[in-house]
């Protein structure tokens, strides 16, 4: 069933000065995979997910989404792709309503359509009374929905998400989770990076974990679990990672706060 | 973190302090935290000039002494002690005020203190003691750097008697300055919700940067005046203006003037300031919690009808793409509060400066001569206004959102800024100039109507340079503001000196027979080869 890949990484290098971040990655991802990408702060997750949007252009290696070199600057393959950054970044001074209506355009749509899609869907999230509030009075849960909103109004063919559960509350967070499942399903490709382990254990089919730029493991979790002796995501994360004097850290941080009275 | 001199001073009060039930040591730290912190801001009369290293503050207190020295004159200004000292407590109170408002408006509705400080074992008496103090010291250093010099001045051409008294009146007229902003806020704080809050706060600022611009040119007017003798005559609604009260002192106790008017407003220059700080400490409790109001999230709001945006945009863009980007870009420059700050005072200064100097012109000649004249060039002080605004279009508080053009499969990258240009120039640009356009057209007849239509086309090319000259290629929006100060007062310079030409070029033209007509010609087609050129519509082929 998997034939083309729909995004495709060849040898993909990226060198800040003094810093390689990104050291010679391949990669290829087929429809309806949803991606978690895992790995430690600094690892490159979120530059990877800046070359695949053109945000990054000084890369060296080649990049492919839908067959199409990204060199190439096709914007027929940006129309089908939705974008939801991390850290909420937004033009908070609009409303969701002047916003959505705003990228729904750039991204071709009617205004009409754009308007009556908007409000449907902040209706769904629960959104409906602040669509004419500004943004930047909104919690940042309220952000990121507006955002993943934002992200889906083109009904792209692929999701890249940066963190995009942070912030929200647990219904919001399983409303969010069953949606990005039911994309999948129905054929989107996510490409998704996160630090919440037990998230991406339950919803990704496919799990990316980069460490020192370099692919420390790709598989399902069930894969990956039979590489070594880890019970959960989390422990193969430090396993992989090399990390594994989380205990000692904690207890030498316990005893700089107390002050040496712990008794063990 | 202890190296302020202001702390130490504080040190002397300590037993004052603790009398009150303040918990001093707490106190000292959280005034010095917040000094360090205002090391790393920037005050309004300083937002033109370049972002440095250190206390901005201190180092625009200079701008202060200079306010200070326009302050002298009046003291000689006729010969009612009254009068004198009226308008220099006018002036005292209108810059301390407007500065309070502008530049601590963040330290007395600063709500990180209760998310930051409520958790810690500090008491609500200390922490509002910390925020009294931490605006008292700048105040102090406000007042001393206004009024040092003249008080000098005043020790010595007025006496030892006069000066204390003037050292007396400055403490209680400050009194009154903190508890009148306060109170001010807190009864904004109920009447408005957070965000209407911080518009009305903006637009102060902007009036106190418009206010310096024509207050110092209307200062160097009224210096014609002085000589001429006017002597105090009370009248009722002289309760009405503080200045008045804190002049009063003066003429009662030392020009030996008992009238009962003036002994009720030298009362009211003590009592009132006294009653107002109670007050203030009284309902600061009240106060704290209205605060939370700035950080609570609004629901609901209405769609606006904006009609002047839908009319420009039916009238200026051709495709949906231009539409989008140009509602987006007028919403935005609508909304966001350090673009109206950059730009707005620009505005106001476009759109008086031309007045002012026919204001100027008449002061030397008639009505008649001004009309037949060819001062209406003075409309061309109007573009003041498209230098900052064009250079600004590229800056947002909120840059990091330009992703979102990045990301966009954007067909024309000139299409996004010229939709951006066009917008601002129709919010901002076009009213004010219209208004002046109408105006000098009553003044002058309809025989400069042409030139009218000359100007409005250089201003649309010169928008076009100016943007060109400072967008460097980027995105609407997407440069973090605090650069903009960095690159500014060159480019605007340069800016400015291109508008002597347009001006120059013009009345050259008007000089020769047909010329007008001729140069309307040129300055239509150099507006279509400007755009043309310098805002190209071809495929998108670079990113940011």
């Amino acid at each position: 069933m998997q034939t083309e890949p729909i995004i495709s990484l060849r040898d993909l290098t990226m060198e800040y000065p003094g810093k390689r971040v990104l050291d010679g990655i391949s990669l290829d991802v087929f429809r309806g995979q949803i991606i978690g990408y895992i790995g430690p702060n600094g690892a490159g997750k979120s530059t990877t997910l800046k070359i695949l949007l053109g945000l990054i252009q000084d890369y060296k290696g080649t990049v492919e989404i839908f067959g199409n070199d990204l060199r190439n600057e096709d914007q027929d393959v940006k129309r089908r792709i939705g974008y939801v950054p991390e850290n909420a970044e937004i033009y908070d001074t609009l409303t969701p309503m002047e916003y959505l209506t705003f990228v729904g355009e750039l991204y071709g749509m009617k205004r009409a359509a754009v308007e009556h899609k908007a409000k449907q869907l902040m209706t769904e999230l629960g959104l409906e009374d602040v669509l004419h509030t500004r943004i930047s009075s909104f919690s940042k849960g309220m952000k990121q929905k507006v955002l993943i909103i934002s992200s889906l109004l083109h009904d792209p063919d692929i999701l890249f998400l940066d963190e995009p559960l942070s912030g929200l509350d647990a219904n919001s967070v399983m409303v969010v989770k069953d949606i990005l499942a039911m994309l999948a399903a129905s054929g989107k490709t996510i490409f998704y990076s996160s630090h919440i382990m037990d998230v991406v254990e339950k919803i990704s089919n496919r799990i990316v974990l980069l460490y020192n730029g370099k692919i420390a493991a790709d598989g399902s979790f069930d894969e990956l679990k039979g590489q070594g002796e880890a019970g959960s995501l989390e422990m193969l994360f430090n396993q992989l990672t090399g990390f594994n004097e989380h205990q000692q850290t904690a207890r030498r941080f316990v005893e700089l706060v107390t002050g040496g009275e712990t008794d063990g | 973190m202890d190296n302020f001199r202001s702390l130490r001073v504080m040190d002397v009060f300590k037993g004052l302090f603790q009398a009150f039930g303040i918990d001093y040591p707490s106190m000292r730290t959280i005034v010095g935290l917040k000094l360090t912190m205002d090391e790393r801001r920037i005050p309004v009369v300083f937002s033109q000039t370049k972002l440095k290293e250190g206390n901005q503050f201190l180092k625009s207190l200079g701008l202060y002494v200079l306010y200070g020295l326009a302050t002298i004159p009046f003291l000689f200004f006729g010969d009612s002690v009254m009068l004198q000292m009226g308008i220099v407590f006018g002036i005292a109170m209108f810059m301390i005020m407007t500065s309070l408002i502008a530049d601590f408006s963040s330290v007395l509705l600063d709500v990180r203190d209760r998310i930051l400080l409520a958790a810690v074992p500090v008491d609500d008496r200390t922490l509002n003691a910390a925020k009294l103090v931490h605006v008292s010291i700048y105040m102090t250093l406000i007042a001393l750097s206004l009024l040092g010099i003249p008080s000098i001045v005043i020790l010595v051409s007025k006496g030892i008697s006069f000066f204390l008294l003037f050292l007396v009146m400055m403490i209680f007229l400050m009194l009154l300055i903190i508890a009148l902003t306060a109170i001010t806020y807190m009864v904004m704080l109920r009447v408005f919700d957070g965000e209407r809050l911080k518009d009305m706060i903006n637009y102060v600022q902007i009036l106190l940067s418009v206010g310096v611009f024509v207050g110092y040119q209307v200062l160097m007017r009224s210096f014609e005046f002085v000589g001429l003798t006017i002597s105090y005559e009370f009248s009722w609604w002289h309760f009405l203006i503080p200045p008045l009260w804190f002049a009063a002192p003066f003429e009662w106790l030392l020009g030996g003037n008992t009238s009962k008017p003036l002994i009720v407003l030298s009362i009211a220059a003590f009592i009132i300031p006294i009653f107002a700080i109670w007050m203030y400490i009284r309902k600061m409790p009240l106060f704290e919690r209205d605060l939370q109001k700035l950080m609570s999230e609004t629901r609901g709001g209405k769609q606006k009808h904006a009609v002047m945006m839908k009319f420009w945009e039916r009238v200026l863009c051709r495709n949906s793409e231009e539409r989008a980007s140009f509602r987006f870009s007028w919403q935005l420059m609508k909304r966001e509060r350090d673009f109206k700050l950059k730009v707005y005072p620009s505005l106001g200064i476009g759109f008086v400066a031309p007045f002012l100097f026919l204001y100027i012109f008449l002061s030397d000649g008639t009505w008649e001569d001004m009309i037949t004249s060819n001062m209406y060039f003075m409309i061309y002080f109007g573009f003041l206004i498209i230098g900052p605004l064009a250079v600004m279009l590229s800056y947002s508080s909120k840059f990091k959102g330009a992703w979102i053009y990045a990301v966009a499969p954007i067909t024309s990258v000139s299409r996004v800024k010229r939709a951006a240009l066009k917008a601002s120039l129709a919010q901002l640009f076009l009213p004010v100039y219209l208004l002046q356009a109408v105006i000098f057209t009553v003044f002058f007849g309809w025989r400069i109507v042409p030139d009218l239509v000359v100007v409005l086309f250089s201003a649309v090319l010169y928008a076009v340079i100016c943007y060109a000259i400072g967008a460097k290629g980027t995105f609407p929006f997407s440069l973090p503001m605090g650069e903009s100060v960095q690159s500014g007062t060159a480019k605007q310079i340069i800016l400015m000196l291109l508008i002597g030409v347009f001006v120059g070029v013009h009345i050259l033209m008007s000089k020769i027979p047909y010329g007008t007509p001729i140069y309307l010609v040129v300055i239509v087609v150099g507006c279509l080869v400007g755009w043309k050129v310098l805002l190209p519509i071809k495929r998108k082929t670079a990113y940011m």
